[in-house]
């Protein structure tokens, strides 16, 4: 479903990403974990069109992608949140939703009811909570019905009884049907919700494999806590 | 009607389109201090439709709003895939640039024994179709009004539409937009367009009221104005720069009152409101309480 071969992008003297393969099969979520600063955002905005790679392809299906503006990627049903959630401020809750979609008004309303942001429609995007801001976010981007989703973080900044509704609610209502890349530092989502994940570390992908598994490997260990972690 | 309050009435009715004209293009997030140009290059198209080559009203009106219509996306082509701030440099260099052009533009025709059409810096004398036609000043204010009327119309269907929000959201957060799938730059290019159009629409009605028509009348000052209006009034509904030039042509200009002081009191308001209300008085969020209201 999701093809990336030989990914590399340079900003400046940091090689923010460096020879990246990965393959998501369709109907899987992957897992994309690393430290802070190791490219994982930067890789999800080579895929949604964000940044464009100094090397490599980015195919999505049969189609290759690679330097496509972010409107033709989105279109061709690839929905994205973003690490910070960003919603329209100017906008109700509920054109936040319908957006430049052709969802009707009613179709809309039934999905913010799914994401429990029912009560929230008329309410303008800054005036919502942080929880509701991230519900309304990923609310956004399924609102396509995309194919491919990436997810940046979609548990930052939430409480960990926030974090299990989060996790409820992306088993339910986002990931089925799906393909996917989720980014996230909770670990326990990560394991909730992916049978694979990939490690990025300064750009570099230094491991792949079960999260159970993966996680307990030394250079993981390493990259998250340094040597002293490592030799523990 | 008193002629004074119809020359007062007239006058806002045309300085409005080219303030819709800056609206639109602050909906998607951009400034300009250049529609000006546009205004006039409407003008001078306008004028010379039915002075220099005997056309219908409506004909070198729509003439005058198609020609500022594609100068307006000749600006805007090279200039709206830079960010921050260069649009609004570069439309206020094209402005001043298109200014210098008219001042050396000559095309006068021989009418009636009388040289009539662009004469550079000396001005555009002798559009006198209106007055040829024997249409009074209240029946001028009449098509303005109509004109007027049936942009907001349009306007108003516009901003309710699926196309409207798009506008808002390319307006608010062009990264968040795209990853929506609509194509900014496109977006933005329509709104030139339309801007160009409305600001040409008003400079080929000003034209024809006016008779006479000069470079300098189309300089930085009705610019800066044009952005005011939308600012003072409120960027949430179209409704938001007529309220601005409504308040500074109807109130601060022909009443006379703060005479001598009108640009003080004008721009002190600008800048009270930008601090106070940076999206002027009728914003989205008073627009979203008065519906509000209106739904209990």
């Amino acid at each position: 479903m999701l093809t990336l071969a030989g990914i590399a992008k340079r900003f400046g003297g940091i090689e923010a990403l460096t020879g990246i393969d990965l393959a998501v099969p369709a109907g899987s979520l992957l897992g994309l974990i690393g430290p802070n600063g190791s490219g994982k955002t930067t890789l999800l905005n080579v895929v949604s069109g964000f940044t464009a790679p100094d090397a490599g392809e980015v195919r999505i299906g049969a189609t290759e992608v690679t330097g496509w503006p972010p409107h033709r990627i989105a279109r061709l049903g690839v929905g994205r949140t973003l690490q910070h959630p960003r919603v329209f401020s100017r906008l109700t809750v509920l054109d936040n939703i319908r957006g430049d979609s052709r969802l009707s008004a009613g179709e809309a309303e039934a999905l913010l009811d799914r994401f429990g942001l029912s009560a929230q429609r008329g309410r303008l995007g800054d005036e919502l909570t942080i929880g509701e801001l991230r519900r309304l976010d990923l609310a956004r981007a399924v609102a396509r019905d995309p194919r491919l989703l990436l997810l940046d973080e979609p548990a930052g900044g939430l409480t960990p009884s926030e974090t299990s509704a989060m996790a409820d609610l992306l088993s339910r209502e986002v990931l089925p049907g799906r393909t996917g890349i989720l980014i996230e530092h909770k670990m326990d989502l990560i394991a909730a919700l992916c049978p694979c994940v990939v490690v990025l570390d300064f750009g570099r992908r230094i491991a792949e494999g079960a999260p159970s598994e993966v996680l307990r490997r030394p250079e993981v260990v390493e990259a998250y806590f340094g040597t002293e972690g490592a030799d523990a | 009607m008193e002629p004074h309050l119809v020359g007062v009435l007239t006058n806002i009715g045309m300085i409005a389109f080219v303030a819709l004209s800056a609206y639109l293009l602050l909906l998607v997030g951009e400034i300009s201090f250049g529609q000006q140009a546009f205004f006039g290059i409407g003008a001078y198209a306008a004028g010379i439709g039915t002075a220099v080559l005997d056309l219908p009203l409506g004909l070198a009106l729509a003439i005058g709003a198609i020609a500022a219509a594609i100068g307006q996306l000749a600006l805007a082509l090279p200039t709206f895939r830079l960010r921050g701030l260069y649009f609004a440099m570069a439309s206020l260099a094209f402005a001043e640039m298109m200014r210098i052009v008219l001042e050396l533009t000559q095309f006068q025709v021989e009418r009636d024994g009388e040289l009539v059409g662009p004469n550079g810096a000396e001005g555009f004398r002798g559009i006198r179709y209106i007055f040829e036609r024997g249409i009074e000043p209240a029946e001028f204010l009449l098509l303005v009004a109509a004109l007027l009327a049936a942009t907001l119309a349009l306007l108003a269907v516009l901003e309710r539409s699926r196309f409207g929000r798009r506008l808002r959201m390319v307006g608010e957060d062009e990264l968040l937009a795209a990853l929506s799938g609509i194509d900014v730059f496109r977006t933005k290019l329509a709104m030139a367009a339309a801007a160009g159009a409305l600001a040409g629409l008003g400079g080929g009605l000003y034209a024809h009221a006016s008779t006479y028509i000069e470079p300098r009348l189309f300089d930085v000052m009705l610019g800066v104005h044009s952005l005011a209006y939308g600012l003072i009034g409120g960027l949430g509904t179209a409704l938001g720069p007529l309220l601005g030039v409504g308040l500074d042509i109807g109130l601060l200009e022909s009443t006379q009152m703060f005479a001598g002081y009108r640009m003080i009191v004008f721009g002190g308001l600008v800048a009270v409101l930008l601090i106070w209300r940076p999206r002027g008085l009728l914003d989205e969020r008073l627009l979203h309480r008065l519906a509000r209201i209106g739904r209990r």
